[in-house]
């Protein structure tokens, strides 16, 4: 009786938990078939994000860009749209902002004003970026998801347009930006580890996106237009306006998440490839249901894989590309509606009958 | 600069390339468009083509001949067509993210697989994998500049022409696709008169998976001799959108596929130019984005007009 309630009172809790555990389980399966040694690669795996100082700051540094982009997709999944943008958004502020720092404006800006500056900057390309592919679909009701994978790709292009043309220092052998403007930069907040002054902000930003869609008219909005269109356009709401309102916020998000990478943990700008944290912040989402709430635990737990397998990735030879796929079935069991689903038919029919007895 | 471009041997090279590039979008293209009768749309086709390429390398290095590599192809796309199919069809899961998930699944996996397999995280050239043929063909190579286009390309090349009349044949002509047709247009109508909609939309699925499939063969066995990691670089996507422009016409998809290939194309013959590569490489994402764009535009004006769209 009791554990049947608990089990229909906390049934997502449950299904998550269980889609971690195999997926956490799968993945020590690939280490040991790869591995020549598996129970130092599984143990590599499994503590070594926890083996030293910096590792450990490791995982909360990776969490911050995670948190920006799964806040963005947060906002788009919320309103129903698959605006993947997030990912090109998040590059393509990260190299505007990078150009700023480095190559377009004096570096002679004062310390505080100039990150907040450039973050704000981020934000607005952020934004433009959203703003796109809404419109282009409310407008002509193009497929959101194939136009923002190929925008994906030229925001891809522009960036490293901007990097090679506009702000390519020659005097290095890779190709990479001039340095970042000292000013420029967000301050690193303990010794020895990277962990940078971005993390407030990601935090803040957390805050904001639990407030603004919980306890907000617009945010109510955006929800209902999300649930269901046809009822938000019946009580009079202009879904036009929420689909862009919440494109355009969570654009933003990824490119404030684009401007905090980059000014936090980089001395130029390096990025020549798709980031993957839009995917993964998408990959996030997702599993935590869209709530606000519980993005930064899940966001970390997906640091904590990826800097797990990084590790693995560099000290034992294993390709650390096996996260990916274990993060992929993750994200495809909790998406199956039906999974596990017989484990609460039956505490539902259990607590039934008992019900049914009492009376 | 420009003068080169003009002769009449750089014309040649070009339209060659087109051909060569438009292959595996046409192949992914026409796996869009018989999901896309059905109602659906196949997220997962661009990890349905990478998984289909891997597995054509290794089957075709192990067997050493062409046909296990293509049958390898078909197999490796089926794998991750059947989970799409299991999950979407049999556990209701959103069709978006599970493609995309399953995307994701292929591109690590792909890489993990190849790991294990070689030793190798970056391409598959360790295996002594063969390629698909070119094939010369007999009257029509004969024929002066027409020749030189049309003759000597990659026998999968040739089997995608051909696939584009099988889906017409298939889709429009067939029981088969009558029903696809059928489940796509209104699934509930289609369930009325006795047609099982979940076992049309798995067919339709299947179907569309090993269409791709040949795609991804095509890529590792033709285009280059090895697989490379994420070698699709957004090819599943683009075909979708090809099938979008053609509206689920398959002669239609048939040059929308060749559109965008003229732009892989341009972009690669262009970037020889010593022209900046970047802004090149933009030009076949930007040209789906447009031409999607403008079909979605017509498509709903014409809509509007009939009085179907009220807003």
């Amino acid at each position: 009786m009791k554990t049947s309630k608990f089990i229909v009172k906390y049934f997502d809790l449950i299904r998550i938990i269980s889609a971690v555990i195999i997926g956490f389980l799968l993945a020590l399966v690939f280490l040991f078939f790869v591995s020549d040694d598996p129970l130092n690669a599984i143990k590599t795996f499994i503590l070594g994000p926890f083996a030293s100082k910096r590792r450990f700051f490791n995982v909360i540094e990776l969490a911050i860009p995670l948190l920006f982009t799964s806040l963005g997709m947060c906002f788009m999944l919320k309103v129903g749209e698959f605006n993947l943008i997030v990912e090109g958004g998040f590059m393509l502020s990260g190299a505007v902002v990078a150009w700023l720092a480095s190559t377009a404006l004096p570096p002679g800006i004062p310390p505080v004003i100039f990150p907040a500056l450039l973050i704000v900057v981020g934000a607005l390309v952020g934004m433009a970026c959203g703003l796109i592919p809404a419109l282009l679909n409310i407008k002509w009701k193009a497929n959101v998801v194939v136009v923002t994978i190929m925008l994906n790709y030229v925001l891809t292009f522009a960036s490293t347009y901007i990097l090679r043309y506009w702000m390519r220092d020659t005097s290095v052998t890779y190709l990479g930006s001039h340095k970042l403007a000292q000013n420029a930069k967000l301050h690193t907040l303990l010794r020895g580890t990277d962990l940078h002054t971005g993390i407030f902000i990601a935090i803040a930003a957390v805050l904001f996106t639990w407030w603004f869609l919980n306890r907000t008219t617009k945010g109510f909005e955006i929800r209902v237009t999300g649930n269901n269109r046809s009822f938000a356009k019946y009580v009079g709401i202009n879904v036009a306006s929420s689909m862009l309102l919440a494109q355009m916020i969570g654009g933003a998000l990824a490119g404030v998440g684009g401007a905090v990478e980059i000014l936090g943990k980089y001395d130029r700008f390096l990025w020549v490839n798709q980031t993957g944290y839009g995917f993964t912040g998408l990959m996030i989402s997702v599993l935590a249901l869209n709530q606000p709430a519980a993005i930064p635990f899940v966001a970390l737990l997906f640091a904590y894989l990826q800097i797990g397998a990084n590790i693995v990735g560099t000290t034992t030879d294993v390709p650390s590309e096996f996260v990916m796929v274990i993060q992929a079935i993750i994200i495809l069991l909790v998406a199956a509606t039906l999974f596990m689903e017989s484990l609460r038919k039956r505490a539902v029919i259990k607590l039934s009958k008992v019900e049914g007895e009492v009376k | 600069m420009l003068e080169q471009f003009l002769t009449l041997d750089y014309l040649i090279a070009f339209l060659i390339s087109v051909i060569r590039m438009s292959t595996p979008l046409i192949f992914c293209a026409l796996g869009a468009l018989i999901a896309s009768h059905a109602g659906t749309i196949n997220m997962a086709l661009e990890g349905i083509m990478l998984m289909a390429s891997l597995i054509a390398v290794v089957f075709s290095a192990l067997t050493q001949s062409v046909i296990g590599g293509i049958a390898g192809a078909l197999l490796g796309g089926l794998i991750i067509s059947l989970l799409f199919v299991y999950l979407h069809l049999y556990k209701q899961s959103d069709l978006i993210i599970t493609g995309l998930a399953l995307n994701t699944f292929a591109s690590g996996g792909t890489v993990y697989l190849l790991f294990l397999l070689t030793g190798d995280k970056g391409t598959s050239r360790l295996l002594q994998s063969l390629s698909v043929p070119n094939w010369h063909i007999p009257i029509i190579k004969d024929i002066p500049i027409l020749g030189k286009i049309l003759s000597g390309h990659n026998a999968l090349t040739y089997i995608a022409f051909i696939a584009v009349f099988l889906t017409y044949i298939l889709v429009f002509r067939s029981r088969l696709g009558l029903r696809i047709r059928a489940v796509g247009f209104n699934p509930n109508a289609a369930a009325s008169v006795g047609i099982s909609v979940k076992k049309i939309k798995l067919q339709a699925f299947l179907l569309s998976g090993l269409f791709a499939s040949l795609g991804g063969a095509f890529m590792s066995m033709g285009y280059l001799s090895y697989f490379a990691r994420d070698m699709m670089a957004g090819r599943g996507y683009i075909g979708i959108a090809a099938t979008t422009l053609a509206n689920g016409q398959s002669f239609g998809t048939l040059l929308a596929s060749l559109g965008f290939g003229a732009a892989n194309a341009a972009s690669i013959t262009l970037a020889t130019l010593n022209l900046k590569a970047d802004l090149v490489a933009m030009i076949p994402y930007l040209a789906t984005v447009i031409g999607l764009v403008i079909v979605s535009a017509r498509k709903l004006a014409k809509a509007r007009k009939k009085g179907q769209v009220t807003d």
